[in-house]
């Protein structure tokens, strides 16, 4: 099952540019770095769906948290 | 021409630079290779920020002639205590992997990159988590993916995983993987459920499997396929979030509840407290090493006054609590995690790269309250080798003997033959006199305990 969906993300036969920047002294290991282009996609849409469920969110704050405000006024007042 | 001080026997991996000692102070010497990077780091305005929301260590150059191939010589805001991951609680660990996601992320912004992302990176000022590795950036190429990835699922988010699906104490294997946790290691350990988190799915099993299938090819071929700068950041923000979320279940461990379930009436803990505090006084220490310190009560004795305090105890609850309590206050206390009946020890390449507990002292002055008990009834060690190590440990000792006759030690008691024939007042005083010279000694009133105050003959005064 892993190795489906690994394989069903990287359609693309990959070809990462294996140049290291002078002095990144660290093995990043070629399995994470093949792993992060082939799962950059995953990250991208995470992202999207947060930025969505975060505008969803507010939304509702927006409309239900006004008239929990009046509310707290009106006793405030009395 | 040498540089003028000692090496460091953990700093040698990083071809940028290395740290040394000078007059006991810590420094760090940046080489000619990395001068076009640490320039950046400074120029693009990263550094500045970095240190003006006290996420980076400061530092300031030192002008002296230098030997060839060093670019320059900084020396760093001092750090009180080194202390290692195996040592932290899980919200010190959580805490340290959120810095290094929010470090890597505002780096981004600055076209800068970070080449490491190893909890070894970050130290603990008093109760504040401080990055202390300033040549850990570099230029950032777009197009590449991140070097230090491996590391961040290795060093942090697999171990807080584990610690959340699987049980807290693993968070101390970093004691043996001093690398981290291998992907495929946690992956085995981690339940079914764990694999129902996308996040957690992708970022350590999916990765698991990827080192695995790739481990052995240097290069794969095809079409190229980049990862931009939006998969970057959208990376980071994944994993920001992912570990945001990561909570230890509510637990409760026999030391959770300790002080509301002492044999102590309320007048006796203040009685308790001020002799403490009288004795801490007179011995005006620089800095204090509260051993089975729990919720640190007495710890911040100490610590209001100013003193450098670390609070040591084995109950990783109680160490969560004390830190979540001091964080981001000015209170010079930290609470690590310690079991003194098996201190951290040397670890790493030649068995020096992290050292061990009695390397990283002595401390100026120790508390051993409410301990002797467990160590000599619960671990059967007997008072002249606890006295031996405390007296290598601190140069003051201010320790509580707790008689056979108190509650707690019946407990201990209870359920086991009593074998402990030598474990009377006496015989404490007269062993801890082989290593101790006893300053003065004062009942607690209201109590059966007594606290004394002894100065270690293995330091001069």
């Amino acid at each position: 099952m892993r190795n489906a969906i690994i394989l069903v993300f990287g359609v693309l036969m990959v070809s990462v540019a294996m140049t290291q920047p002078a002095h990144a002294y660290l093995d990043p290991g070629t399995g994470s770095y093949v792993f992060q282009v082939i799962a950059g996609a995953f990250f991208m849409i995470a992202v999207a769906v947060t930025t969505f469920k975060n505008v969803i969110i507010n939304l509702f704050r927006r409309i239900f948290g006004k008239g929990g405000e009046q509310k707290k006024a009106r006793r405030r007042d009395a | 021409m040498a540089i003028d001080g000692e090496e460091i026997s953990s700093s040698f991996r990083d071809p940028s630079g290395f740290v040394f000692t000078r007059s006991g102070r810590i420094m760090r010497a940046i080489a000619e290779g990395y001068k076009k990077d640490f320039d950046l780091l400074v120029d693009s305005g990263l550094y500045e920020e970095l240190v003006s929301k006290g996420l980076l260590v400061k530092h300031r150059e030192k002008m002296e002639s230098l030997p060839r191939g060093i670019y320059k010589i900084i020396k760093p805001d001092q750090i009180p205590f080194i202390s290692y991951p195996y040592e932290w609680c899980f919200s010190q660990r959580k805490d340290a992997a959120l810095l290094t996601l929010k470090i890597a992320r505002i780096a981004l912004k600055h076209g800068m990159v970070l080449k490491d992302a190893s909890a070894y990176n970050i130290q603990f000022n008093g109760s504040s988590a401080v990055f202390i590795d300033t040549l850990s950036f570099e230029k950032y190429k777009e197009g590449q993916p991140w070097v230090a990835y491996r590391q961040f699922c290795q060093h942090f988010l697999a171990p807080l995983a584990l610690a959340v699906y699987c049980d807290e104490r693993l968070l101390r294997m970093m004691r043996i993987f001093t690398d981290g946790i291998p992907l495929d290691f946690a992956s085995n350990l981690l339940p079914l459920r764990a694999r129902m988190n996308p996040s957690l799915y992708v970022h350590i099993f999916l990765h698991a499997a990827a080192q695995k299938k790739y481990a052995d090819r240097t290069q794969a071929t095809g079409a190229s396929a980049k990862f931009s700068l939006k998969m970057f950041e959208g990376m980071i923000q994944n994993l920001e979030s992912i570990v945001s979320t990561l909570r230890l279940p509510a637990t409760k461990t026999e030391w959770g509840d300790y002080y509301n379930n002492t044999n102590y009436r309320q007048s006796a803990r203040k009685k308790k407290e001020n002799i403490v505090e009288r004795m801490i006084k007179e011995v005006g220490p620089k800095t204090v090493w509260d051993l089975g310190a729990n919720d640190g009560t007495y710890s911040r004795l100490a610590s209001r006054l100013g003193i450098e305090t670390i609070a040591f105890d084995i109950d990783p609850v109680a160490v969560d609590k004390g830190y979540i309590e001091t964080k981001g206050t000015d209170e010079k206390i930290l609470f690590l995690i310690q079991d003194l009946t098996n201190p951290s020890p040397s670890r790493g390449w030649a068995e020096e790269e992290r050292t061990s507990l009695s390397s990283r002292g002595p401390a100026d002055l120790l508390l051993a309250l409410a301990l002797i008990h467990h160590l000599t009834i619960s671990n059967n060690i007997p008072f002249h080798k606890i006295a031996e190590y405390f007296s290598k440990l601190g140069k003051y000792l201010i320790i509580e003997f707790v008689p056979k006759n108190d509650s707690k030690v019946q407990k201990l008691l209870a359920t086991r033959e009593d074998i402990f024939l030598s474990y009377n007042e006496e015989d404490f005083a007269r062993s801890f006199e082989k290593y101790f010279k006893i300053l003065e000694k004062e009942k607690v009133a209201g109590s059966k305990r007594i606290i004394y105050l002894m100065r270690s003959k293995s330091y001069k005064k």
